[in-house]
C-alpha cells in the first residue's frame, strides 16, 4: 500500500517536472516597445504618431510572435489630429486594440548574434474590427541579454475599413508606413 | 465723403473679421495637448482593484475607464527605462521620464490617463503619468 502511494507520488513528481519543462518555454517580452506610423503627404502637415507602450512577446522555442498596441496610446504632435484619429478613424472606444499574431519564419534562437540578421514575419494584424495578413521582413539582433527587433511595413486605411473623408483625402497618404522597434527581454 | 467713410468701415470690418477667423482657426487647429496632471481625477483606487476590474470584465472596464484620469497606487514591482509596474498589475508610462528616484518595493501613487488593458501581459496601461508622492 505504502509502496503504491510512493509510486503515485513519483508519477506526480515526474509529471509535474515534465509539465514544468513544457511550461519553461522561453518568452522574450517588451512591455514598452515603440510603434510609429506615418501617412504624410508632401506640402501638408505631417500625419504621424508614436505609441511607446506597445507590448511584444516572442516565444523563442516556437518562433511565435505577438504584439499588442492600445490605439488610444498613439500620440500625435497635433492634438486635434489625435482627437480625429481616435474618434473618427480608428474609433478607439469601439476598437481599443491593434493586435498582431504571427510567426518568424525559420527563426532559430541559436543563430542570433550581435550582428543584425533579417528574418521574415508572417501573421495577421487585427485592427478596427478587421483582420489583414501582413508579411514583412524585420531585423533581429542580440544586444546584451535582449533581442532587438526592428522593421516596417505598409498598410492602407481601406485594408481595415477606415474611410477617409474627401475633404482631407489629399492630406493623408494612401499608404501608411508602420515602423516597429522592440527590445525583448527574457 | 460719406461714401468714402463707408468704404473704410467695410474694409476695416473685413480685416477684423479675417483676423478673428484666423485666430479661432489657429486656436482650434493648434490646440495644446490635454494636461492630465492638471485635470480633475475621475477615479482613485489601488492598482490591484483596477486590474481586477479589467481582468474580470474587459469590456465594462474599458468603457468605464478608458481615456479617464486615474489615481492609483501600490508597490513598485518593476522599473523600466520610461515605465514602472505597480503590484505586477498596472504599467505606468511617464510623460517626461521619472522625476524622482524610485527603487523596487517603494510605495508609489501616480496620476495618469488609462489607455486600456493589455491582454498579452494582463496589465492595465496608464500613460501621461506623474507621481503624486
Amino acid at each position: 500500500m505504502k509502496n503504491k502511494k510512493a509510486q503515485g507520488l513519483a508519477v506526480v513528481v515526474l509529471l509535474s517536472l515534465f509539465l514544468f519543462n513544457v511550461n519553461a518555454q522561453q518568452k522574450y517580452i517588451d512591455k514598452s516597445g515603440e510603434i510609429r506610423f506615418e501617412a504624410s503627404e508632401k506640402l501638408f502637415e505631417p500625419v504621424e504618431a508614436t505609441n511607446k507602450a506597445v507590448t511584444a512577446v516572442l516565444n523563442v522555442d516556437t518562433a511565435e510572435f505577438a504584439s499588442l498596441a492600445l490605439v488610444t496610446g498613439f500620440r500625435f504632435k497635433n492634438s486635434l489630429m489625435e482627437e480625429h484619429f481616435n474618434e473618427n478613424y480608428i474609433e478607439s472606444e469601439t476598437y481599443p486594440k491593434a493586435i498582431f499574431r504571427g510567426k518568424l519564419i525559420g527563426f532559430d534562437f541559436s543563430n542570433l548574434s550581435n550582428d543584425s540578421m533579417e528574418i521574415e514575419v508572417d501573421g495577421k494584424l487585427e485592427l478596427h474590427g478587421k483582420e489583414k495578413q501582413v508579411k514583412t521582413t524585420v531585423s533581429l539582433q542580440k544586444m546584451d541579454n535582449a533581442i532587438v527587433m526592428k522593421g516596417d511595413f505598409k498598410v492602407t486605411p481601406s485594408d481595415f475599413d477606415i474611410s477617409i473623408p474627401a475633404i482631407v483625402k489629399n492630406k493623408i497618404a494612401k499608404e501608411v508606413i508602420v515602423s516597429i522597434q522592440f527590445k525583448l527581454k527574457s | 465723403m460719406k461714401k468714402k467713410n463707408l468704404k473704410y468701415f467695410v474694409i476695416g470690418a473685413i480685416v477684423v473679421g479675417l483676423l478673428t477667423g484666423f485666430v479661432i482657426f489657429d486656436k482650434v487647429m493648434n490646440a495644446p495637448h490635454r494636461q492630465v496632471s492638471k485635470e480633475v481625477t475621475d477615479f482613485v483606487m489601488p492598482a490591484e482593484d483596477l486590474q481586477f476590474q479589467f481582468a474580470n470584465s474587459q469590456e465594462t472596464a474599458t468603457t468605464k475607464y478608458m481615456d479617464k484620469v486615474i489615481e492609483t497606487y501600490g508597490s513598485v514591482t518593476e522599473i523600466g527605462l520610461n515605465h514602472i509596474v505597480l503590484e505586477d498589475k498596472v504599467l505606468v508610462m511617464f510623460l517626461e521620464g521619472l522625476n524622482q528616484e524610485i527603487i523596487e518595493g517603494d510605495q508609489l501613487k501616480i496620476k495618469g490617463r488609462c489607455v486600456g488593458f493589455d491582454e498579452l501581459i494582463l496589465l492595465v496601461k496608464i500613460d501621461q503619468a506623474t507621481t503624486i508622492n
